[in-house]
């Protein structure tokens, strides 16, 4: 920024206009009037407050600060109330599925059993009718029937 | 003048700069004066904006700012011409008796006024009221660096404006 050179000082000493005089009371009667409808005949209290180092910090958004700590302090609240969600075991992490695998059946087989001994059948897998027996294979061609030639033709 | 009312302490103690800076932007007496009154009414309806205000002319000034600002953007559908006609007529200085000085706020006025309003704000603000950039952003709402860079492209104006009355001093 350049010096400050004659035309700034000159202009700088330059007295402002007054209002005229006879203007004061009708402003000020105008203003206690809206004074007087928004509040409480003489609650009207213009004070200049001294602000302690705190307000003057937080100047001029002290309410965007109050609502940035309370957001704070739920999320805080949030952290500690919540129950913490369970681990998983980090021994069991590197395990490979091969060495998972037979432990999974085993435990599958004594499932099966426990459920057997119980007698819940509808639970169980229906097993297939197995003959005791098959019968020869010529004699099961001859169950279903002689081919006859040209059957496939 | 009125030491129990304290809207009457505050309108004696700012209405003055407070007039000064109205004028300057509006260019009309009436105008200036409605704005004033308007300022003195948002303080005796919210008294609380003083109470958290560093500095109470700092509050005053931004109110009538803001007013001021409302008032141009409803004269924008103005006659114009009629506006610098009567502009013509609204100085914010003080009369002067002599006639030299008397011309020179009277050119220094027009110079004022024709400085875009966001320019002649900031100058106003810096030759006037002494306010700093920082202060003076504060009250118009924007940062300082553009108030400085609004000061100096405003003041390089009224100097090329005003410069004969300087060297005709010197």
């Amino acid at each position: 920024m350049p010096p400050q050179d004659d035309i700034e000082a000159r202009l700088r000493q330059l007295p402002l206009r007054a209002p005229p005089p006879q203007w004061r009371d009708g402003i000020l009667s105008a203003a206690r009037a809206a004074s007087s409808t928004s509040r409480q005949p003489g609650s009207v209290t213009v004070t200049m407050t001294r602000q302690s180092p705190w307000q003057a910090w937080l100047w001029p958004s002290p309410r965007a600060w109050a609502i940035l700590a309370g957001c704070w302090m739920i999320l805080l609240a949030l952290q500690f109330s919540l129950p913490t969600p369970a681990r998983p075991d980090p021994s069991s992490s590197g395990v490979e599925l091969s060495e998972r695998w037979p432990v999974w059946l085993e435990r599958n087989r004594r499932t099966a059993e426990l459920m057997r001994e119980l007698a819940v059948p509808w639970l169980l897998p229906e097993a297939p009718s197995v003959p005791a027996a098959w019968p020869p294979r010529q004699t099961r061609w001859d169950l279903e029937g002689p081919v006859q030639p040209g059957r496939w033709a | 003048m009125n030491g129990e009312d304290p809207l009457a302490r505050c309108y004696d103690a700012h209405a003055q700069a407070l007039f000064g800076y109205l004028l300057s932007q509006t260019r009309q007496p009436e105008d200036a004066r409605d704005l004033l009154q308007e300022t003195f009414l948002r303080l005796a309806r919210q008294p609380e904006l003083l109470a958290a205000a560093r500095s109470e002319r700092a509050v005053l000034f931004r109110i009538a700012h803001n007013l001021a600002m409302d008032l141009h953007r409803r004269q924008k559908i103005r006659d114009r011409l009629a506006q610098e006609q009567e502009a013509r007529d609204s100085i914010p200085f003080a009369p002067a008796a002599d006639p030299d000085e008397a011309a020179f706020r009277q050119e220094a006025a027009q110079a004022l006024g024709e400085l875009p309003p966001e320019q002649r704000a900031v100058v106003h603000l810096k030759l006037w009221e002494g306010l700093t950039f920082e202060e003076i952003a504060r009250v118009l709402d924007l940062s300082p660096n553009t108030a400085a860079s609004r000061y100096r492209y405003g003041i390089d104006k009224l100097r090329a404006r005003l410069r004969r009355w300087v060297e005709s001093e010197t």
